[in-house]
């Protein structure tokens, strides 16, 4: 089975996924975000690998959303819903915006780097590893420092991907992006997670 | 039998016996403490490689283990490092319940050094880097115990240690795709660029440093010590890996000016610095920047090694004695906070102030003959070097000497406190051991 069709709408589901990650303060859609982007990485990543080390990355993907989703909904103190400001989401959507510009110029740079990559790996990768940097510079809240370290690791293994199709190594990514999800759910359920933005 | 399963998989194995056992933790961190002794002392003499006759069995002591069609190996040449992992283990696990940690430190500290032994042992080590960000992430729940609220150095100790796993991968393909005869530097840059990306996030390369003062200051100086001196220390050692697999890479003096960087700016800040937490951290930062410093020099191995043993153990008296500090103070150990220790509390003061001036590798303490010989071996090639060098140590002796005149100032009056139980004697005895270690180690050097 070819993706090849696919690949530009995952571009643009992860643009908007890791966007609406970075704006959103909600951690409802966050999660739901987080899980929407997981496909478009499983529709890259298929493109090179075969199919079942491919569904590997979005089901460790989705057991992460899940974990952290999980640890949320039993964390024992609730913290206030944060109100939302139209100006923090239209600064941090621009941000998002300039980040693609930017992942946007780097990509023939990072095709002739990877050799093997094709536009649309090399763009999703290097978008989601942007807007991953960016959204751990704006945040000190365990949350969202794990949700940008998975789209950091997502725009990673999306790369690496178009240049490495070890198992031992898929195997690690999937149990560290797992770990990385468990590692939040430990400091989510911490008895009062500082909330600094 | 294999190395690996007897360093890797073993104390792995103990590790989560260890942690679900860990409520126990009076018997659970001596057991752990002992063990990691016992295999610290096994990779001294163990015959790897070597036939093995028990009785009528006779069997081969194997150096390799296949994983998925991936090595793991464990030979000679890399003795040296497994003996000083589970030695640094043992050695922080054996002050363990005296420092107070958490009940969880000693089995996630015994997992962590399983894992980081597992990233020296990997074969192709371009897939270090994974190992090394699973021991980082069972980092997290031993900086940040469960009852303690979450602080933002630990988070930023996460994302910090987490970037620089994907840059080390990216540069150890690109590495292996080069060929040998290359040495065009525009060719290269991808290369250098990913791997100096990769190594300033994992070693805390001056300006990604922020985050180890910070740790060091706010959670506890233990706990801290042991992990930011455990991955750089493996961290160090996939940096030699790299550097013996190309060795054109030492043609760049980037290594060389990221570790003078270091030592001159850790000095610096170390001197102002108004907590003995933050200036422990900054000590970490000019001993990180010493072995970049060092192992970029043509004959600095041999240093090298021989630094590690001073080093661990100043730092592990520093940390052990602020942790007592600590506790007297309600978790700060700020200057107003320490005024007039060395008064009510002269042992641990005692200790933090060796350790500090160890570190900056005063005369006659365990640092010094160690650092005299990188001042000289530096002012051979570069005198200039050797007194950058010679700056960032007399920046920490400042902060040092600062810190005495803070523990030591207040009331004339200032009865010493009351024994503090068998816990605090017991406290007190290990400070005066490690402080009579540091000055043995600094006679005999």
């Amino acid at each position: 089975m070819t993706f090849d069709a696919f690949a530009l709408p995952a571009v643009i589901l992860l643009a908007v996924a890791a966007t609406i990650l970075l704006a959103s303060y909600d951690w409802r859609l966050s999660l739901s975000a987080l899980g929407a982007m997981y496909v478009g990485v499983f529709v890259l990543v298929a493109l090179a690998w075969p199919l079942e080390m491919a569904a590997a990355k979005l089901v460790a993907g989705w057991i992460a959303a899940s974990v952290l989703g999980m640890s949320l909904i039993n964390r024992p103190m609730r913290s206030p819903r944060p109100r939302y400001r139209f100006s923090e989401i239209v600064f941090r959507v621009a941000a998002a915006g300039l980040m693609g510009l930017v992942a946007v110029s780097l990509t023939p740079g990072m095709i002739a780097a990877l050799g093997g990559a094709t536009f649309e790996q090399a763009l999703g990768g290097l978008l989601l590893l942007g807007l991953g940097i960016l959204h751990l510079g704006f945040t000190a809240d365990p949350l969202r420092v794990v949700i940008g370290l998975l789209t950091v690791f997502a725009g990673f293994e999306i790369l690496y991907a178009a240049v490495e199709s070890s198992v031992l190594v898929a195997g690690f990514l999937a149990v560290i992006n797992m770990g990385l999800a468990l590692t939040g759910a430990y400091l989510l359920l911490s008895p009062a997670a500082e909330a600094e933005e | 039998m294999s190395a690996p399963l007897v360093w890797i998989a073993f104390p792995g194995l103990l590790a989560a016996a260890g942690f679900l056992l860990r409520r126990w933790g009076r018997v659970v961190t001596p057991v752990l403490a002992a063990a990691s002794l016992l295999l610290a002392i096994a990779a001294w003499f163990a015959p790897i490689g070597e036939l093995l006759v028990v009785g009528s069995w006779a069997f081969t002591f194997s150096e390799r283990f296949a994983v998925f069609g991936r090595q793991f190996v464990l030979g000679a040449g890399e003795r040296e490092m497994l003996v000083m992992v589970y030695l640094t283990l043992a050695f922080f696990l054996g002050g363990a319940l005296p420092a107070e940690v958490n009940d969880g430190f000693a089995p996630l500290g015994m997992g962590m050094a399983a894992v980081l032994v597992a990233s020296l042992a990997v074969q192709p080590f371009l897939y270090a880097a994974l190992f090394i960000q699973a021991a980082v992430l069972l980092g997290v729940p031993l900086l940040s115990p469960p009852d303690v609220p979450v602080d933002r150095s630990v988070l930023h100790y996460l994302a910090f240690l987490s970037l620089g796993m994907p840059f080390l991968l990216f540069a150890g393909w690109q590495l292996s795709i080069i060929p040998p005869d290359l040495t065009d530097p525009a060719e290269l840059l991808p290369a250098l660029t990913f791997l100096g990306l990769g190594f300033a996030f994992l070693l805390a390369i001056f300006p990604l440093n922020a985050w180890v003062p910070m740790l060091t200051g706010r959670t506890h100086p233990y706990a801290a010590a042991f992990v930011i001196t455990l991955i750089p220390l493996t961290a160090t050692s996939l940096l030699l890996r790299f550097l013996a697999a190309y060795p054109w890479l030492l043609k760049f003096d980037v290594i060389q000016f990221s570790g003078l960087l270091m030592i001159i700016t850790g000095g610096l800040w170390a001197a102002f610095q108004r907590d003995l937490g933050r200036l422990m951290g900054f000590a970490v930062i000019i001993e990180i920047g010493r072995s970049l410093l060092v192992i970029s020099h043509p004959n600095g191995l041999p240093i090298y090694t021989a630094m590690l043993v001073p080093r661990i153990l100043a730092l592990g008296i520093l940390a052990f004695a602020l942790a007592r500090l600590r506790r007297e103070t309600g978790g700060d150990l700020s200057f107003r906070a320490l005024q007039g220790r060395a008064r009510t509390h002269p042992v641990p003061a005692f200790g933090a102030l060796i350790g500090i001036f160890s570190l900056a590798g005063f005369p006659l303490l365990a640092g010094f003959p160690v650092q005299l010989a990188i001042w000289e071996q530096l002012a051979q090639v570069s005198p200039a070097t050797a007194l950058w060098t010679v700056t960032g140590s007399v920046g920490l002796l400042a902060g040092g000497m600062r810190s005495l005149a803070v523990l030591v100032m207040g009331p004339e009056e200032m009865p010493p406190a009351d024994s503090t139980g068998r816990m605090g004697q017991f406290a007190h005895g290990l400070i005066i051991a490690g402080v009579f270690g540091v000055v043995l180690l600094g006679i005999l050097l």
